[in-house]
């Protein structure tokens, strides 16, 4: 007894001087910081799966139990005819060809459409409003938008986005004015606009959920879900495709199991005029023809005859506006640096924006004026993504702040190689910076 | 080593990078804790095992023996933790290297304790922070090292042994008590 009682305080001696809750992996992020590697991972399989090394090996560990299970759930689907575990029997084929259709496609047209609850000016009634644009796509990354006006003002006017050249010209009919922008990034897919919807379609987990009538036919019902931690905006996506031509004809996000609008209870409500605020609820990709006929002259980044045409060019990062940015985060995160380099988090943000200008902190407000100054000259990506993508070589942004207090000399807080240069940046916690040769990095670095 | 982790390496080792991830997902508790035992500092520890991550899977048409894949992971991170004290050692300050002193009889206590597990064989070490750090299972422990869950016993019983020795001559055990 004696002895057990013993090891026992051993034990929790132990666990209380080494003892530690290990946080959940993250993989997404890890993912991002990792970027060089899983490349070089892809492109070795790649090599490995064109010479033949993988594959039948992958057959042959296949378990006879596994294959009993999984030719068990297709029996029961097939024989229940019901959506068992999610999975549709004609899934494969549907979403398989759908996706096909996506990757093929060179020239598609759809509609796009925002559904918004808005409030009343007091606050006592909400009501549906929809903003719906048209929208056309030819391939490589040209863009056509078309916006028009809605019941709380805004002009008709067209946006032409060249998302491979990083220009877009935007077109006032009313006012004959034209204006090309550089970009900083491509907001739009330079592979096109469902390309990423396809490979989230090609996941295993997307569910079928049912069949559906609608006014052209049948669809399939198809969705994917993620898990609630902003990475992806919604927590759900629905895919509807024709169960005749096998063509994807719906991309609703968030699905309807967040939010349906044909059944939404305030859909029926009057729109008023004067509004206090506005709640995005879902975006619907609708009337889509993936063999569109589109003429080049849809896309010309030339404007029209007789319109005044206005040029801006794109803002840059400098290194020192990107240290200075992660010194406001670190500032406002109690002089900590944060756990991201790129922002922080948007929920602490609007908490920030939600509060009265007079009850806001020095350090919240700087970097509420710092965020919005980026904003506004369209670096959406914030100092250190910008930064990151236009002036280092690609991979070598390394972030190591997390936890390191500002003002702390000998900390790192991330290191990166500027275009051309044969050694590393270091940025410390007190916002200095040294160059230090790879093999002097803490942790070791692609050549 | 179960069906399921068959599987997820084989699609590893044929490109599936969501594999991979499940198996970082699977192994990190553990592998934190081989990083610990070389870096001996929780932040460095984590950084240690996403740059063993890194490169495990830069080099996973390596894995001969896929049976063998976490003591092949476990491996590649205790290099990864020893590359990365080397360096932070000879560059930086690491306040975490060595535990700051702490006031008071607990904080001695704990002292006392990391310094008899830091007087173990480098092997039974690994065994003992592998179970405390943060409670990996015999199985897991199993998987990690290699090793017959007998053996581990016999290692962590051996341990204790030393360990409850070590410190009832500093008298840390009555302390407790």
């Amino acid at each position: 007894m004696k002895a057990d009682d013993d090891e026992i305080q051993l034990e929790e001696l132990i666990r209380a001087a080494i003892g530690r809750d290990c946080p959940p992996f993250d993989f997404q992020r890890w993912q991002q910081e990792h970027q060089h590697q899983i490349e070089e991972f892809r492109t070795r399989t790649r090599f490995l799966h064109a010479s033949g090394t993988y594959g039948t090996g992958r057959r042959a560990t296949m378990t006879r139990t596994f294959k009993i299970a999984i030719a068990a759930l297709i029996f029961i689907g097939v024989c229940l005819g019901v959506p068992y575990l999610g999975h549709h029997p004609d899934r494969g084929t549907a979403v398989a060809q759908a996706i096909e259709q996506i990757e093929k496609a060179k020239a598609v047209t759809w509609k796009l459409t925002f559904y918004n609850h808005v409030t009343s000016k007091d606050g006592q009634r909400t009501w549906v409003e929809t903003e719906t644009r048209e929208m056309a796509y030819k391939a490589p990354g040209l863009y056509w938008e078309a916006l028009h006006p809605t019941a709380h003002g805004g002009s008709e006017h067209t946006c032409i986005t060249d998302a491979v050249n990083l220009k877009v010209l935007s077109l006032v009919p009313a006012e004959r004015r034209a204006f090309l922008r550089e970009l900083a990034v491509a907001g739009a897919g330079s592979r096109g606009p469902f390309v990423r919807y396809a490979e989230q379609m090609n996941a295993p987990d997307l569910q079928w959920v049912g069949k559906r009538t609608t006014a052209t036919g049948e669809v399939n019902v198809f969705r994917r879900s993620f898990p609630k931690d902003g990475s992806v905006g919604d927590v759900s996506r629905d895919f509807w495709v024709d169960t005749i031509t096998k063509r994807l004809v719906r991309v609703q996000s968030p699905g309807a199991d967040v939010y349906d609008p044909e059944t939404d209870p305030l859909r029926g409500n009057p729109v008023e005029k004067a509004w206090s605020t506005m709640e995005p609820c879902c975006f619907v990709m609708s009337d889509i023809d993936f063999d569109a006929q589109l003429d080049d002259s849809l896309f010309s980044l030339v404007p029209p005859a007789g319109y005044t045409l206005e040029t801006e060019q794109r803002a840059y990062v400098t290194e020192k506006e990107m240290v200075d940015y992660l010194g406001i985060m670190a500032d406002y995160n109690d002089r900590t640096f944060p756990e991201r380099p790129y922002s922080i988090e948007s929920k602490r943000l609007n908490g920030i924006y939600d509060k009265p200008k007079a009850n806001r902190t020095p350090a919240e407000q700087r970097l509420l004026d710092t965020v919005d100054h980026y904003k506004m000259a369209s670096l959406n990506m914030m100092p250190t993504g910008h930064f990151v993508e236009d002036s280092t070589v690609k991979g070598s942004f390394r972030y190591l702040g997390n936890g390191v207090k500002l003002g702390d000399k000998d900390r790192i807080v991330c290191w990166y190689k500027l275009q051309g240069a044969a050694t590393y940046r270091v940025v410390y916690g007190d916002l200095s910076i040294k160059d230090v040769a790879p093999e002097d990095l803490p942790l070791s670095v692609e050549p | 080593m179960i069906d399921a982790e068959r599987e997820l390496i084989e699609a590893a080792r044929a490109g599936d990078l969501d594999s991979f991830g499940k198996l970082c997902e699977r192994y990190y508790a553990p592998m934190v804790a081989v990083a610990y035992n070389v870096v001996r500092d929780h932040q460095l520890a984590e950084d240690a095992v996403q740059e063993a991550f890194a490169r495990g899977l830069v080099s996973l048409d390596r894995l001969k023996e896929p049976a063998k894949f976490a003591p092949w992971l476990a491996r590649i991170c205790r290099n990864a933790a020893i590359d990365l004290m080397r360096a932070r050692r000879s560059q930086v300050r690491c306040d975490g290297l060595v535990p700051a002193p702490v006031r008071g009889t607990e904080g001695s206590a704990h002292q006392t304790v990391r310094e008899a597990i830091a007087s173990l064989p480098a092997d039974v070490r690994e065994v003992v922070v592998l179970r405390y750090y943060n409670g990996c299972s015999y199985e897991q422990i199993s998987a990690v090292l290699g090793l017959s869950k007998m053996s581990i016993n016999g290692r962590l019983t051996r341990a204790k042994r030393k360990l409850a020795k070590y410190l009832r001559r500093k008298g840390a055990l009555e302390n407790m008590s």
